[in-house]
């Protein structure tokens, strides 16, 4: 009998484990299926990387994102040389450093950053970075819809209102 | 020759011949019916299953057998399917089947923990696994009771809490807003998001 009890002790902890396992697993995104940019700058104390899986841009388009938000002062000049993010104008230099924010916007092959194309393929990412913020946002596009969605975001928000 | 009115006790010898024939006729039929009581007696026989009680530990040894089964199946799929999300897919609709699956599951361990818990307290025991496949075997009640609790569980119980913990996986699992994070903190994830937001609103 009291074997038995042991056994069903052990059997409801099963359970009650599987169950918890169950609710917790599907909000993390396994390491495998986070997106490259991530897992390349995850240990850099430098900076703090994010991924979204499935970030919603409308109804009907969900594209993963990654956000790579600069720590400190190294962490945004290596994003800045590794994703060619560097302004040249000084004005607006001055600008970003009186606090108004530039947002500027790239459309890269994927696992390039540094280097904008110019292409009709939906298969590419978008890099939006916020300067004053030091924040870079990495969409990436699969097909032509979620391009589209991305690039017109403000402007189907703008018509849908 | 005397006559005797009707009425009367008339004593009645039997003929000693025709005595002999009727219990020698008898008398096998006897030895047989003591050597059946017998072997009954001595554990050798086959009474009706409805009145073997020593059978009733076997079956509930059966039922725990198949109960811990139950568990190790359902703990192995629950690793395959890890496995699997980890390496192939996290679709969000993939997700929603594998914890249907899941829940058939979780309804089966409810089911024979019910079981379980009425064997381990000595009760009337029938999960509704067990009472659908051996509803011949032996008589069991439509509701498990536990003796001495306040505890009533009948299948539809059963199936209530499976569903009650299918609701709530599916809403854990469906709930969680606009996008899945490699982090658990929730703050965090809602940081990422609002920083991606505002970012996607300025472009």
């Amino acid at each position: 009998m009291k074997k038995q009890r042991i056994i069903t002790l052990l059997v409801c902890l099963l359970i009650v484990g599987s169950g918890a396992g169950v609710l917790l697993w599907p909000r993390t995104v396994p390491l495998a299926q986070c997106s490259e940019v991530y897992r390349l700058y995850v240990n850099n104390p430098s900076i703090k990387a994010s991924f979204i899986k499935d970030f919603r841009i409308n109804d009907s388009v969900s594209v993963d994102v990654t956000l790579l938000e600069a720590v400190d002062s190294n962490g945004w000049n290596t994003l800045v040389t590794d994703m060619n993010l560097g302004i040249q104008d000084s004005s607006t230099r001055s600008d970003i450093a009186n606090g108004m924010d530039l947002i500027t916007v790239k459309q890269v092959k994927k696992g390039v950053y540094s280097k904008p194309i110019a292409t009709s393929s939906g298969n590419v990412d978008i890099v939006a970075t916020s300067h004053l913020r030091k924040e870079v946002s990495i969409f990436h596009s699969k097909d032509r819809k979620e391009k589209h969605a991305i690039w017109f975001y403000n402007l189907e928000k703008s018509i849908n209102q | 020759m005397t006559s005797k009115p009707i009425g009367e006790d008339v004593p009645v010898r039997p003929d000693l011949a025709v005595e002999d024939v009727s219990f020698g006729d008898l008398q096998p039929m006897f030895d047989e019916q003591s050597r059946r009581i017998e072997a009954v007696v001595g554990g050798r026989g086959h009474l009706p299953r409805s009145l073997n009680f020593a059978g009733l530990r076997t079956q509930h040894r059966r039922v725990l057998r198949r109960w811990c089964l139950l568990a190790v199946a359902s703990a192995a799929v629950a690793v395959y399917w890890g496995i699997d999300l980890w390496h192939h897919n996290f679709d969000i609709y993939y997700r929603i089947f594998t914890l249907f699956l899941e829940a058939v599951f979780v309804f089966i361990m409810v089911d024979s923990t019910v079981s379980a818990v009425s064997i381990a307290q000595s009760s009337p025991v029938g999960s509704s696994l067990d009472r659908i496949s051996h509803k011949a075997n032996a008589a069991k009640p439509s509701k498990i009771r536990i003796q001495n609790s306040k505890f009533d569980l009948s299948r539809p119980v059963n199936i209530g809490i499976a569903a009650s913990v299918t609701l709530v996986m599916v809403a854990c699992a469906t709930s969680v807003g606009d996008g899945y994070t490699m982090s658990q903190d929730h703050n965090a994830r809602l940081a990422a998001i609002n920083s991606v937001t505002s970012i996607l609103n300025n472009i």
